[in-house]
């Protein structure tokens, strides 16, 4: 089973993605240098793949073969039964709740379809068996208890006999429309192939070109060849990052707020009564971590006392049981075996949490270079019943990536035998850089395999990739389904791979990109005075019907699940996450102007302070996204993932009082720093301390006329005037002049 | 790619016999019950 990927010979399919005979470990061993893309042919060009990859395709037919062996045992009991018990329990077989209906029960029947709804989603969402499996065991067995039962308004032991042919006749409705689907799904998906050929061919190449420069190193990169920490020379526009914003200023100070905070505690979190499973905390917490590197990477290098500090303490979070514990219910209801350990608990699964944190990882040693979390028993997950179960960093890595080595689809579980790439692109970029930060194998060993299963078992043959699998079944099931088209439910993990999959798929990351012709939207929007200016969202409220129809807007969303009633989060509908999507976007792919013009109109829009201290009135996931826009001006999530975040050597603003004074900016080189603070609370005077300055000389903060003197290793302290956001260079009194100090805008 | 194609080849026809089976048992009961 965990060798079919690389063993079976038959499947002549060839690999697209790699040039020719590179297919080995060695494509990507760190350091990574150089554009990440290899064989830009390959980004436009869908690889000519089956449509069922031979994994999927096998438990597929496995699947088959089991629903025609209960179809057989249904007719047979039916058959040649020749009871009314044998009738209900054929009819139970086939359709559950059948056999309530069959006994004149119809209540019961409709009663078994929405607990098996319910059930159902349950399964595709969290994994869990157990609501699915019981609910149609009860129904199957007090389908056959009922037969001689009493009846609601009928005679005791009346049966409805037309029910048997009626509902074999709708199951048999039911797989032939299926199949016809899929018979014509093949022919539309093949004619859509061809379209997106001609299109990619098509393509302008100077977009292309754009593309691929987005997937260049740091160093290569005009924003970052230009980028002087110091350069704030009066007279000229300063250069981005500065001058720090009122937006900037309000995230930092949110996230920082967040953060340090007692370990244990969630409150500004998207967490409580109002929380809704899109914004548990495991995502939140990798989020914000990896928002917080980006920030220390790109405007804070020079502060690291306080950075590294908030960072630790969401690591720390992620190992509060409110992160980690859902995964003991998730395990037992899924596959009723009770281990809280959130890691190796249930073997090869529950990425959402290994995937998420290595990810997370991946980020915090970049932006710090800090190797605290590769220590034996640094990651400490403690049950109620006290119970913990330690790990390191590079063990949980290790896991991943033996995980990857054995998954029979490539990919492995977020929910118990639930498969989805949205998880598993977190698992592979942070296995990923981890490998590139310590140079090891983790990742490129098994790279190639996890390749081919992106092409080969989750590619559909227009070029989409699928969004999710049953690991047991091979099934699609975001929908009651099993065919390739009748899912609204994660339909396709298209944006996950352009988003996620930079850094392990470049090549295919890019053709998504393209095909979802998001470089022509993005060319297309309504920039004004270089804000992004989006139409207003209606805010209108529904209710009732209306109300009804705008969480289901069709019976196939209300059958999958593929609704969130996002107004749970206390939060009203806006267009924030729209702003900070494109912007996002943006930026990984290279149009910083677009990028900076998404976050001009998101403050202009939405910019105010909330109770909770959030700058705007959204979902924290939001917020960490807009955030990501904001400060990945030099590093972005590929640098932070393949180790190519410079390690900041410069001077160090040693400390400031926290949360009374509030640094948004802190870089420097050569003995020379430039900071952005500003009181949170009142003006007044505030001791600063610094290191790694120049040694026995004296210093000049800025304009404000303070000056200190280092002491022999470079270290000094000075009570500096604060009265609102100033931008201050900190050199030698010798060489300064005082009009390079700068207010902001 | 052949021996995937036969994979969903099988599948086809085995939910196809499977649609049939159902669709008989369905047909014979009718006949059943008006018989």
């Amino acid at each position: 089973m965990t060798q079919e990927l690389t063993t079976d010979t038959s499947d002549t399919t060839p690999l697209r993605i790699a040039p020719e005979g590179s297919h080995t470990g060695a494509r990507h061993v760190a350091p990574y240098s150089g554009n990440l893309i290899r064989n830009p042919g390959h980004i436009l060009t869908i690889p000519d793949n089956p449509r069922w990859g031979r994994v999927r395709s096998r438990y597929m037919f496995r699947t088959s073969l089991i629903a025609l062996a209960m179809s057989l045992l249904s007719l047979a009991l039916i058959f040649l039964g020749d009871s009314r018990w044998t009738d209900a329990a054929g009819v139970s077989l086939i359709v559950p709740g059948g056999g309530f209906l069959y006994n004149g029960w119809p209540v019961l029947f409709v009663l078994t379809w929405a607990c098996f709804w319910l059930g159902w989603n349950f399964w595709v969402g969290f994994g869990t068996t157990v609501h699915l499996g019981l609910t149609y065991l009860v129904s199957l067995v007090g389908g056959i208890a009922l037969v001689d039962g009493p009846r609601l308004g009928m005679e005791e032991g009346t049966t409805w006999p037309w029910v048997v042919p009626t509902l074999l006749l709708a199951a048999a409705a039911y797989v032939g429309s299926h199949l016809l689907r899929t018979v014509r799904g093949r022919a539309r998906d093949e004619a859509m192939k061809s379209e997106r050929t001609d299109y990619l061919t098509g393509l302008d190449p100077q977009v292309v070109a754009s593309v691929v420069r987005s997937f260049d190193p740091p160093e290569m990169r005009p924003e970052v060849q230009s980028f002087d920490p110091v350069a704030i020379t009066p007279g000229n526009d300063p250069q981005p990052p500065l001058p720090v914003t009122d937006g900037d200023a309000a995230t930092v100070e949110y996230l920082l707020k967040i953060a340090m905070q007692p370990v244990s505690s969630f409150e500004g979190w998207d967490w409580g009564k109002n929380a809704v499973e899109a914004s548990a905390l495991r995502y939140q917490v990798t989020e914000v971590g990896c928002t917080l590197a980006t920030l220390q990477a790109n405007y804070l290098p020079a502060y690291p006392s306080l950075l590294e500090q908030a960072q630790q303490n969401v690591v720390a979070k992620a190992q509060e049981i409110p992160v980690w514990g859902y995964w003991y219910f998730e395990l037992f209801f899924g596959s009723l075996k009770r281990n809280p350990d959130p890691i190796v608990g249930a073997g090869y699964q529950n990425i959402m949490f290994g995937g998420f944190l290595t990810r997370h990882l991946a980020h915090y040693e970049a932006a710090t270079h800090d190797h605290r979390y590769d220590e034996p028993n640094a990651l400490n997950f403690t049950w109620d019943d006290n119970r913990t179960y330690s790990y390191s960093y590079p063990e949980i890595v290790a896991h991943n990536s033996a995980a990857f080595e054995h998954a029979p689809l490539g990919m492995w579980p977020c929910e118990p035998g639930q498969v989805y790439p949205v998880c598993n692109q977190m698992g592979a970029v942070g296995t990923q850089g981890f490998g590139a930060m310590h140079g090891s194998d983790e990742w490129s060993r098994v790279e190639d395999r996890y390749l081919k299963a992106l092409d080969v078992e989750w590619m559909k043959l227009n070029g989409d990739t699928y969004g999710h699998f049953n690991e047991r079944l091979g099934l699609n099931v975001g929908g009651l389904t099993w065919n390739d088209e009748t899912s609204p439910a994660f339909m396709d993990a298209n944006q996950h791979l352009y988003m996620l999959g930079r850094t392990t798929s470049p090549e295919v990351a890019a053709r998504m990109y393209l095909l979802g012709k998001n470089a022509e939207t993005l060319a297309r929007l309504p920039i004004v005075d270089g804000a992004l200016a989006l139409p207003r969202p209606e805010a209108v409220e529904r209710r009732g019907l209306k109300r009804l129809l705008t969480l289901f807007p069709s019976f196939k969303h209300y059958l999958s699940g593929a609704w969130v009633d996002m107004s749970l989060s206390g939060w009203p509908t806006s267009d924030v996450v729209m702003y900070a999507a494109i912007g996002n976007m943006a930026r990984l792919f290279g149009d910083d102007e677009v990028a900076d013009a998404a976050i001009r109109g998101l403050d202009k829009q939405h910019l105010s302070k909330q109770h909770d201290g959030r700058p705007y009135p959204a979902v924290l996931s939001a917020i960490t996204m807009a955030a990501r826009a904001r400060w990945a001006r030099l590093y972005k999530q590929d640098d932070f993932l393949t180790a190519r975040v410079p390690r900041y050597e410069g001077p160090l603003l040693a400390s400031a009082p926290y949360p009374e004074v509030l640094v948004t900016y802190a870089n420097g080189r050569d003995g020379r720093l430039v900071l952005t603070l500003e009181p949170t609370r009142e003006a007044g005077s505030y001791r600063l301390t610094f290191e790694r300055l120049l040694p026995d000389t004296e210093y000049a903060v800025g304009r404000t006329g303070v000056t200190f003197r280092t002491d022999q290793h470079g270290a000094g302290e000075a009570s500096v005037p604060l009265v609102e956001r100033q931008t201050w260079l900190i050199e030698p009194a010798s060489t300064a002049n005082t009009d390079r100090e700068r207010s902001p805008e | 790619m052949n021996s995937t194609r036969d994979y969903e080849t099988h599948v086809l026809v085995t939910f196809t016999i499977v649609m049939l089976v159902l669709a008989a048992g369905g047909v014979l009961q009718v006949l059943h019950l008006v018989g």
